[in-house]
């Protein structure tokens, strides 16, 4: 590596000169993203810690299979009805109370947060994916879906493609044996505060629309979603969404 | 490679200046434009202000300003406003009784550092009851000078901004139409316009520049002002007037939904509340978690220290003349007939009670009268236990569920953490609305709260009720709630006079396009006046166009 000066220029135009070979890349990357990073940074606010409200949890014993969506502690970011976000709280969402449960740093101890004070959350699983919950604000449907229930949002807009994961805990019959779960989803499609249950297969989304059954064929065999499927019928929810004229017939009891 | 790598760095760096930096100011300039919708006032007026900010740097986090009006060692009055669109906009009311004389206003922002920045502009104020004796007293001082911005016009500034209109000559109570020719992307904080009456002579077109840096501040170590609206003091022993650090602190407002704010005691004791989400005065009370040690709590003012001097008089013949006498009276015959300006209504902010919902509510009134909380407590409240010792009591609450006592719940009235007992006593069943009984455990954050028993009464607000150990009780005043200039419109068989002097004020116009045309309705005041359109470019530079007619 040839030796020579490099100036550089600060905000407050401070020159520094160095020489590569006293340092190798690595290191001058990092110097230049602390300069960038300042540049870019400069002025930002440094945030409040958003405060969550929640109840004491116990943790379940005695369970044969998890009750929670995610086994392992998963970050997300909260909004609440005050519209604060807290960004990166470590949790897990219980499909058998469907309650989101937190660790609670400060404390070192896990809560229930309040539903009331909730009004969506994103999961993160992984670097890519992201899962979506909201609360449910529309009336009952049957004793799957209650007002107020956390449903994770899959697809669609106006039209929306939701599922609510449930557990049920099945008590053993045998003095030895652990009570079981059984996790299981419910999809549902909701339109204007309203919700219907579907399955996952196509023809329970034509018989949302009654006369445009011919119409949503076409589409599907134009996008090629033959097969029956999340993916699937999430692609016909969002297909869906962009034609206002098959929207317009919806019907949902 | 190694040369591309730094490149790609060195043009991300230049890439991260340009972004960040605007390109006209440099980094470390900021300016201001502070506008008022005319020159002089008359106590019981409002200021009607616009305060524009331009900078070098990023300001998005600067969202609140402080304004206010001093004279010489006071603060006058004083608002609070939130940021909208680059600019602040509101009204301050100059109270009645304020006498003529020369004031300083003030508009001022913070920073993370806590160091304010600020424009300050001289107010003629005349008192509508004739008393001048801050004036009076001020022509005798040596060094004062007089100072006269009543027949001073604005001056037009740069040739971006052009406004014009059909007629010069305007018949009273009737409409003209103003066309502005201004490029609205390049002002951030749009284009003002404010229609007022001026005197019709001696318009002279020359003032000193700047005369508000003859204003001599204090000395004394400022308050610091950060850029969110703050609630800050000092936690020291009452016996050994010593900083105590690592306290709990809570800050609460008496409220049918108790919340509270808590923060923790730094290295000097001091403790900082950050209180965005309120609107008008707020009744606080403020004490420390820990009830055992007497603690001193000391609340910081949140307004800059006033002036200790303001170098300037309103000179006799301007005071004596005969535009300011029409000025008073017409003030006193507004007050009778306009409305000036209209609330904006803001939407309710979501409130959760801190200690979470329960349904285990107690209501005495449906019970027999119980003479004091000891009985209620017995009689008709569940799970709750009171223990009385020597000189003190202990309540505890059962839960049921796990079948264990919880010793320390939070006792709280009307919203106010009190952990003592014995401040419930005195109260018996008229004066208690309900009683909330949570008994689970419970986080309000970093706060552990093992179950709560929260108490409303029938006055509500903590009225009666003595302050608890460690805390202090403090009217504050939080951000002003928005108000709108009230826009006027001819109707020529209403029978309520007009007497605007002021025709409008609009900090903020609305112009989509480069050429906008904007109605102006005339009150019966006869007389010269003036339009001003106003705008502050990203570049800093002002620019200003000054528009003369008749009302005739």
């Amino acid at each position: 590596m040839k030796t020579r000066d490099i100036a550089i220029i600060k905000k407050g135009f401070l020159l520094v000169s160095f020489r590569l070979s006293r340092l190798n890349n690595f290191m001058l990357a990092i110097f230049f993203i602390l300069i960038v990073g300042n540049a870019f940074g400069a002025g930002s606010r440094p945030q409040d810690k958003v405060r969550l409200t929640g109840s004491a949890y116990v943790f379940p014993l005695g369970l044969e299979g998890t009750p929670y969506l995610n086994q392992d502690w998963s970050f997300a970011d909260i909004v609440l009805e005050n519209g604060m976000v807290a960004v990166g709280e470590k949790v897990k969402f219980n499909m058998v109370t469907n309650d989101l449960i937190f660790y609670n740093e400060d404390l070192k101890r896990i809560f229930i947060l309040d539903k009331e004070t909730v009004k969506e959350f994103r999961i993160k699983n992984g670097k890519e994916t992201t899962n979506t919950f909201e609360k449910y604000l529309g009336s009952a449907v049957g004793f799957k879906l209650k007002t107020n229930d956390f449903v994770e949002f899959l697809a669609g807009d106006q039209l929306r493609f939701n599922v609510r994961h449930s557990a049920d805990i099945v008590e053993a019959n045998d003095v030895n044996s652990k009570n079981k779960v059984y996790p299981k989803k419910y999809y549902y499609v909701e339109f204007d505060g309203k919700a219907t249950p579907v399955n996952l297969r196509l023809r329970s989304i034509y018989r949302l629309f009654p006369g445009q059954k011919k119409n949503i064929k076409q589409l599907v065999h134009q996008n090629k979603l033959k097969r029956s499927g999340e993916k699937n019928v999430k692609k016909l929810i969002d297909l869906l969404n962009n034609e206002p004229e098959i929207l317009k017939s919806l019907v949902i009891d | 490679m190694n040369s591309k790598i730094v490149c790609a760095l060195v043009l991300l760096l230049i890439s991260g200046f340009v972004k960040n930096a605007n390109a006209e100011l440099s980094p470390e300039v900021t300016l201001f434009q502070l506008q008022f919708n005319k020159n002089i006032f008359v106590s019981g007026e409002k200021i009607w202000f616009k305060n524009s900010i331009v900078a070098g740097h990023e300001t998005e986090h600067q969202t609140i300003l402080y304004a206010d009006l001093c004279s010489e060692g006071q603060i006058i009055n004083s608002c609070i406003v939130q940021r909208n669109n680059n600019h602040w906009q509101s009204d301050l009311l100059i109270p009645d009784s304020l006498s003529t004389g020369v004031y300083l206003f003030r508009a001022y922002t913070g920073n993370y550092n806590g160091k304010p920045e600020m424009v300050s502009r001289l107010v003629t104020v005349i008192n509508r009851f004739g008393n001048n004796t801050t004036n009076e007293s001020r022509k005798l001082e040596p060094g004062y000078m007089s100072f006269d911005n009543i027949n001073v016009l604005p001056a037009d500034l740069g040739s971006e901004i052009k406004l014009t209109t059909t007629k010069n000559r305007v018949a009273p109570n009737s409409s003209v139409v103003f066309t502005l020719n201004a490029n609205p992307d390049k002002y951030i904080s749009g284009v003002s316009l404010s229609v007022y009456k001026v005197p019709e002579e001696n318009i002279l077109s020359n003032a000193e520049v700047q005369p508000e840096k003859k204003v001599i501040s204090s000395v004394a170590d400022q308050v610091k002002i950060y850029n969110t609206l703050t609630l800050s003091g000092i936690v020291t022993n009452s016996q050994t007037n010593e900083p105590v650090v690592g306290e709990v602190v809570l800050f609460s407002v008496p409220d049918t939904v108790p919340q509270i704010n808590y923060a923790v005691t730094d290295s000097k004791g001091e403790f900082i509340f950050n209180v965005d989400g309120y609107y008008g005065r707020q009744d606080v009370i403020i004490r420390t978690l820990s009830k055992d040690s007497v603690y001193q709590i000391k609340v910081y003012p949140n307004l800059l220290t006033p002036p200790l001097k303001i170098p300037f008089y309103v000179p006799s013949e301007v005071e004596q003349s005969e535009f300011v006498k029409l000025a008073v009276n017409r003030q006193l015959l507004a007050k009778a007939y306009t409305a000036e300006s209209s609330e904006v209504v803001i939407k309710p902010q979501f409130k959760y009670p801190f200690y979470g919902q329960t349904d285990i509510v107690t209501i005495p009134s449906m019970y027999v009268d119980l003479v004091d909380f000891e009985e209620i407590s017995k009689e008709i409240l569940p799970l709750c236990r009171i223990r009385k010792e020597k000189n003190s009591a202990s309540l505890r609450l059962y839960d049921p569920d796990k079948l264990s006592f919880l010793e320390s719940p939070w006792v709280i009235v009307d919203g106010v953490p009190v952990f003592d007992v014995k401040l419930l006593f005195p109260l018996n069943s008229p004066a208690i609305e309900k009683i909330v009984t949570q008994k689970q455990i419970r986080c309000y954050g970093a706060l552990y709260i093992e179950g709560a028993l929260s108490v409303f009464t029938t006055k509500g607000g903590y009225t009666d009720m003595p302050l608890p150990a460690n805390a202090v009780r403090l009217f504050f005043d939080t951000f002003r709630y928005p108000q709108e200039f009230k826009k006027y419109k001819v109707e020529p068989n209403s029978a309520l006079p007009d007497f605007r002097d002021v025709l409008v004020w609009e900090p903020m116009l609305d112009c989509q396009s480069a050429t906008c045309s904007h109605t102006v309705s005339t009150s019966y005041e006869k007389g010269n006046y003036i339009a001003v359109a106003e705008a502050i470019g990203r570049d800093g530079e002002v620019q200003r166009t000054v528009l003369k007619f008749i009302v005739k």
